[in-house]
């Protein structure tokens, strides 16, 4: 797949840190959203900068320890996707 | 994150790496992926005191007073009036209830298809602050 996907700006992004999870407040929908691992991590890695599955899984096997035994691909298309429908990440075309 | 550090590490510790300039040890942070399936967002909506009726009768001004004397181009952009193909000032707002039926299909009372999906996509780009982001916000599906 080549399909490249890229992340909301980051001026329009508030992180909170809290331990057990991670708040992000999405200014042009006023919504908070509350995100498990590996959410925070792709949104991270993603950096304005439009990317492939597979240049996202990559890029966090380089940066983290990733678990083992995964698809990373297959789970970051997984969460993209839901990304998506709450408008933090949209389909890059061409 | 540091090239060289990635190259090879400890043999017993695969998370941890020796910076070759510095001989310092750095761990990287263990990253759990979930599973395809799982859910990992859930998503908190502003608070808005208003009922399911009076949502759908409030209204979205097309542009808000913020983009006064704008046309609307057809990605729902503002732009100056002599913007070739861009469409003038809504005559009238719109309420939640034509904004939904036309983000479902239908175009927006009194308008071409064209100028519909472009007041459409204007609506959209709605950020918090602008006349009809609230009515806007409170249009959109749970999940």
């Amino acid at each position: 797949m080549t399909q490249k996907y890229r992340a909301a700006p980051k001026d329009d992004l508030i992180w909170h840190d809290l331990d057990s999870m991670m708040l992000l407040y999405h200014r042009p929908s006023g919504i908070t959203h509350m995100l498990a691992d590996p959410v925070p991590a792709i949104i991270e890695v993603m950096a304005n900068a439009p990317l492939t599955a597979a240049e996202i899984a990559a890029r966090l096997t380089a940066l983290f320890d990733v678990e083992t035994g995964v698809d990373a691909e297959d789970i970051v298309i997984a969460r993209l996707d839901e990304l998506r429908t709450l408008g933090l990440v949209s389909r890059v075309s061409g | 994150m540091d090239e060289n550090s990635m190259k090879e590490g400890l043999p017993s510790e695969s998370s941890v790496e020796t910076d070759q300039k510095n001989g310092i040890v750095t761990r990287r942070r263990a990253l759990m992926m979930g599973a395809i399936t799982a859910s990992a967002v859930v998503s908190i909506k502003p608070a808005l005191a208003q009922t399911a009726g009076s949502v759908l009768n409030c209204e979205i001004p097309v542009p808000g007073n913020h983009a006064a004397g704008g046309y609307i181009a057809a990605d729902g952009t503002v732009v100056t009036a002599d913007t070739p193909g861009a469409f003038p000032a809504a005559g009238r707002n719109f309420t939640g209830e034509e904004v939904l039926q036309a983000m479902n299909g239908r175009t927006l009372p009194g308008t071409s298809y064209d100028q519909s999906q472009a007041y459409v996509n204007y609506i959209r780009r709605l950020q918090s602050g602008q006349s009809g982001f609230t009515c806007y916000a409170s249009l959109q599906m749970p999940r």
